[in-house]
């Protein structure tokens, strides 16, 4: 410590074993006096060490708690082995695969289908197929959005004419429309394709009962029959050709 | 615990024991999932993307569009996924057996898009929404993908597959927006997006 | 029976063989530091880019129309619609992860832990030119990866947005350090092995095989759908588990007892939590998918996981607290200590936090809202980020013999980031816990998506000026490094301290 190291080592040969391979990196130009270059590490304390104290009481009690809880945790919510057993919920039905949706529940698992109202059943199914096409556009309260999605509150358009209904329905809208002094100008898709003659129905006597709506139910029948008289259509409506369609659908 | 050779065991036996549980296992138990073909129609689920869409979902890719949206459903007793309209059931492993990489998503500052192509199918309305998304959503902080459209000079008439834009958004006088091969690409696969079909494991709630 | 080791004087032979392992450490450890400083600046720069663009999304969104116009003329056809494709928010926020991740996080953990490797095994670096050889291809490696992501390259999958050909050469860098710090540790001197050093080379062992593994499955020979998800979680979570989180706790665990000069409080506290550690955080990945396409033994064993890592949380927290006893006054004028306690505090903070977000009754408000970024941030930069800081305060005088230049400079670096961090994590968690509760109940009129958007902007905003506060922090900081590098600092009179140490402690300038 007492004299300068030479500055670079002969022919030194970067992955040789060395005695200091490493003193190349010190830069002693600017510093005279060796003390002061360690100034920092000089006043640094020794390296850490660990202390012996035993953990603490409390601790292992804390970490058994947590393990207990772990495990009831686990044998609660595991499910089954299995890549096809996505509920997790205690006491989901796991033979043949869980079913995901609630609505799907009431036919799946086991045990005698409580026998239900067709008729609410139809309004609960068209609730369900309502949410999954129509709410992003015409929302859950059924207000739509101004100037593009029209209401289908209190609309003529939902409680007039059934034919009119499914006919928008099966080939979609577009153009400016009048709702009730309200005017949108949005672009409806035909859901024909997409919605089959149940679901059509069903969304239909859904909306058609919801909100304050009074307007009878629609049949699976019925939707169709429409669908036949209307299988030529090959364009969305406008609103003038829409307002041409008048009466209810007779199922011959 | 002074050796290499201890310590060693111990980082290779704790990553090893994860490493399998969540790795390995999960590959062979479900992933090696075949489609679900349905006997009377022949049609297989998930049904396959056309090449059109595939492109599409390198767009996707590209331009991050996870990072807003997710692509999975949640089931209805955990979330309200079902009831905003975002799917008929939740997800499962199958639906995704075509995704080369998965595009699950983990943040909704968008909707999610698993069912985009069943609730929103107007092509136009995707093309106009992309190009400028606060015309179509009041107040939406989605980006507009100026850079997937081309304005152009109108020659003789509109081209069929101009946009409709109003106002702030529509080009100059004699001029009109029209899709790239990108966007015309992404449409394609965002109208693709559907979960709309019953599987075993999970059934639509429509149905 | 620990002993007060306030008042034992460094001896002359540990002080030479500090001098020596420092002064090799010198050219790789500044080349990663400087490395690590630079992108954070540039990744503090995407960050604010995309945070203002979440709420302002016309901010940026193309280069204005006189200069497009020109450009066009004189360059390829495509590269005005390239610029302007790179400046989308789903390009600049993967930028931003990559960079603050990659470039910024990780090159400063790997600069902490070989000044650490080569100071705990107590001999001078070896090697000194694969390491900084590393450190340079790490540096191609982000280079090409970055402009890949904001070109339309990125591979679309969180955490590992880079292209293969980008991870290989990251790979290759990581896995040349590997190696190097295996040679380190056969060839250290005899005696215990300290706790760091257990944290440095189970992360050095972990992350090379987490990364090549997750790479593998899901690029370059794709797992199916949803097993790629859980691969990808498995593999994000356990970068912030099983690699920042050990060389985060590897720091705090040198410079907390270093600092204040008395031992860690207990052995067996740190051998059970690096245990528990190792044991329980990697199964954690599931908990990103709570109520995702995954069966249901998967996700309740990595919920079960995010809970028990509650264990070597509270363990870490009692080991590090126990330690700081009756020492707390230090914080007053070491920058170190300061920047150092409060990721550790915080690691404590993000990790429970963290295990209650397990939970599926609270994930199902918290999952995919801003309130999961919060708790990142709060993990990453409030944790990893603060102790690096601390932890580069400490080494560079030790590497070039110079004491920091400025006080103030230190203190503005602290106040704003220490603030900056707060406030984000707050804002997001607030303004995530709205979005998720709006998201959670749609049958209330009120709680369109359209709404849920507007209902978190004034969150989303307060978060830019947040991250402006973060930025000016950064700077101070940038500036700072680049001025100790031009051989600014004082070579003698004592560390740059934070205040005046009381006068009847030991040798004053010893907590820095």
């Amino acid at each position: 410590m007492s004299q300068e190291p030479d500055p670079k080592p002969e022919a030194a040969s970067e992955f040789e074993e060395q005695d200091n391979p490493s003193l190349r990196g010190i830069d002693y130009s600017e510093e005279t006096n060796v003390t002061q270059i360690h100034e920092s590490i000089l006043r640094e304390k020794i390296d850490p060490e660990e202390g012996q104290e035993p953990i603490p009481l409390f601790l292992i009690a804390v970490i058994g708690a947590t393990l207990l809880f772990g495990g009831v945790y686990l044998g609660r919510h595991w499910g089954a082995f299995d890549g096809m057993a996505y509920d997790e919920r205690a006491g989901a039905v796991v033979a043949g695969g869980n079913v995901g949706g609630a609505g799907g529940g009431v036919a799946g698992a086991g045990g005698a289908a409580v026998e239900e109202d067709p008729l609410l059943a139809m309004v609960k199914l068209g609730k369900r197929v309502y949410t999954a096409n129509c709410a992003s556009c015409h929302q859950g309260s059924g207000q739509g959005a101004a100037g593009q999605y029209p209401t289908l509150v209190d609309s003529p358009y939902v409680l007039d004419s059934e034919r009119r209904l499914i006919a928008i329905l099966l080939h979609g809208a577009e153009g400016p429309m009048t709702v009730k002094g309200n005017v949108y100008n949005g672009a409806m898709p035909a859901w024909g394709r997409q919605l089959n003659d149940r679901q059509m129905a069903s969304v239909a006597t859904y909306i058609r009962q919801e909100w304050g709506n009074k307007a009878g139910p629609i049949t699976p029948e019925q939707a169709a029959a429409a669908r036949l008289e209307f299988a030529d259509r090959t364009k969305v409506y406008s609103e003038a050709e829409l307002l041409a369609i008048e009466g209810p659908i007779v199922v011959k | 615990m002074n050796k290499l050779t201890t310590l060693f065991c111990g980082f290779l036996f704790t990553f090893v024991l994860a490493w399998l549980g969540l790795v390995i296992i999960p590959h062979f138990q479900f992933g090696q999932l075949q489609p679900f073909v349905n006997e009377d129609t022949g049609e297989s689920f998930p049904p396959f993307r056309s090449g059109l869409a595939n492109r599409g979902k390198q767009v996707y890719e590209a331009n991050g569009c996870i990072y807003c949206h997710s692509q999975q459903v949640r089931p209805d007793y955990l979330s309200a996924d079902m009831a905003r309209g975002w799917g008929a059931r939740r997800s499962v492993a199958r639906d995704y057996i075509y995704d080369k990489p998965h595009l699950l998503g983990t943040m909704r500052t968008g909707p999610d898009l698993s069912n985009i192509g069943v609730r929103q199918p107007s092509e136009a309305w995707h093309h106009e929404h992309l190009y400028a998304p606060q015309s179509k959503s009041i107040g939406s902080t989605m980006p507009p993908f100026r850079y997937l459209y081309k304005i152009q000079k109108i020659q003789g008439e509109v081209s069929p597959n101009a946009l409709k834009l109003t106002a702030e958004d529509a080009p100059a006088e004699g001029y009109e927006v029209v899709p790239t091969a990108e966007a015309v690409a992404l449409v394609a696969y965002l109208k693709s997006l559907s979960q709309n079909y019953s599987l075993p494991e999970a059934k639509l709630s429509t149905e | 029976m620990s002993q007060n080791l306030k008042n034992m004087p460094v001896e002359a032979n540990d002080a030479l063989e500090r001098a020596q392992v420092d002064a090799s450490c010198r050219v790789p450890v500044l080349l990663f530091f400087a490395t690590a400083i630079f992108w954070l600046v540039v990744g503090t720069v995407f960050g604010l880019i995309a945070s203002l663009k979440l709420h302002d999304p016309y901010f940026i969104i193309e280069l204005p129309s006189w200069f497009a116009f020109y450009l066009e003329k004189f360059s390829p056809a495509g590269t005005v619609e390239m610029i302007n494709s790179s400046l989308t928010f789903g390009r600049i926020r993967p930028a931003h992860l990559n960079t603050v991740a990659y470039g910024w996080g990780s090159p400063a953990g790997l600069g902490v832990a070989i000044w650490l490797m080569a100071r705990l095994c107590r001999v001078p670096l070896r090697y000194p030119t694969l390491v900084s050889a590393a450190g340079v291809l790490w540096n191609i490696g982000m280079v090409v990866g970055i402009g890949a992501l904001l070109s339309g390259g990125s591979t679309s999958i969180e955490w590992l947005e880079f292209p293969p050909y980008v991870t290989f050469i990251l790979f290759i860098s990581f896995a040349l350090i590997s190696i190097w710090a295996v040679d380190m540790f056969v060839h250290r001197k005899p005696g215990h092995v300290y706790v760091s050093l257990w944290y440095i080379m189970a992360a050095l062992f972990w992350f090379p095989w987490l990364y090549g593994t997750a790479n593998i499955l899901i690029q370059l020979a794709p797992a199916q759908g949803s097993v790629q998800g859980i691969i990808n979680w498995w593999y994000g979570h356990n970068a912030l588990g099983l690699w920042f989180t050990p060389l985060g706790l590897a720091a705090a665990y040198y410079m907390i007892p270093k600092v204040i000069g008395r031992p860690v409080y207990s052995y067996y506290l740190s051998a059970f939590g690096f245990w528990a550690l190792a044991l329980f955080y990697s199964w954690n990945g599931g908990h990103h998918l709570i109520g995702g396409p995954l069966p249901a033994w998967l996700i309740t064993t990595s919920i079960v996981a995010s809970v028990m890592m509650v264990i070597p949380v509270v363990v870490t927290a009692i080991n590090h607290h126990m330690t700081m006893k009756g020492n707390f006054n230090v914080l007053r004028y070491s920058p170190t200590l300061r920047f150092v306690v409060f990721g550790a505090m915080s690691y404590t903070l993000a990790s429970l936090q963290g295990s209650s977000m397990a939970f599926r009754e609270l994930n199902a408000i918290t999952h995919f809202t801003h309130y999961t970024i919060g708790h990142s941030h709060l993990g990453l930069y409030a944790f990893y980020t603060m102790i690096m800081f601390g932890s580069i305060y400490y080494i560079v005088p030790r590497l070039l013999g110079r004491e920091w230049v400025s006080a103030l400079l230190i203190k503005v670096h602290f106040w704003t980031c220490a603030y900056g961090i707060v406030t984000m994590v707050l804002l997001l968690s607030v303004g995530g816990a709205i979005q998720g509760w709006m998201l959670q109940h749609p049958e209330n009129p009120l709680n369109k998506f359209s709404d849920i958007v507007e209902a978190t902007k004034p969150w989303l905003r307060g978060r830019s000026i947040s991250g402006c506060l973060i930025m000016v922090g950064h700077l101070a900081f940038a500036y700072h490094f680049a001025l100790m590098l031009l051989k600014f600092g004082r070579s003698e009179g004592g560390p740059t301290l934070l205040a005046q140490p009381e006068s009847n402690t030991d040798s004053a300038g010893s907590h820095s």
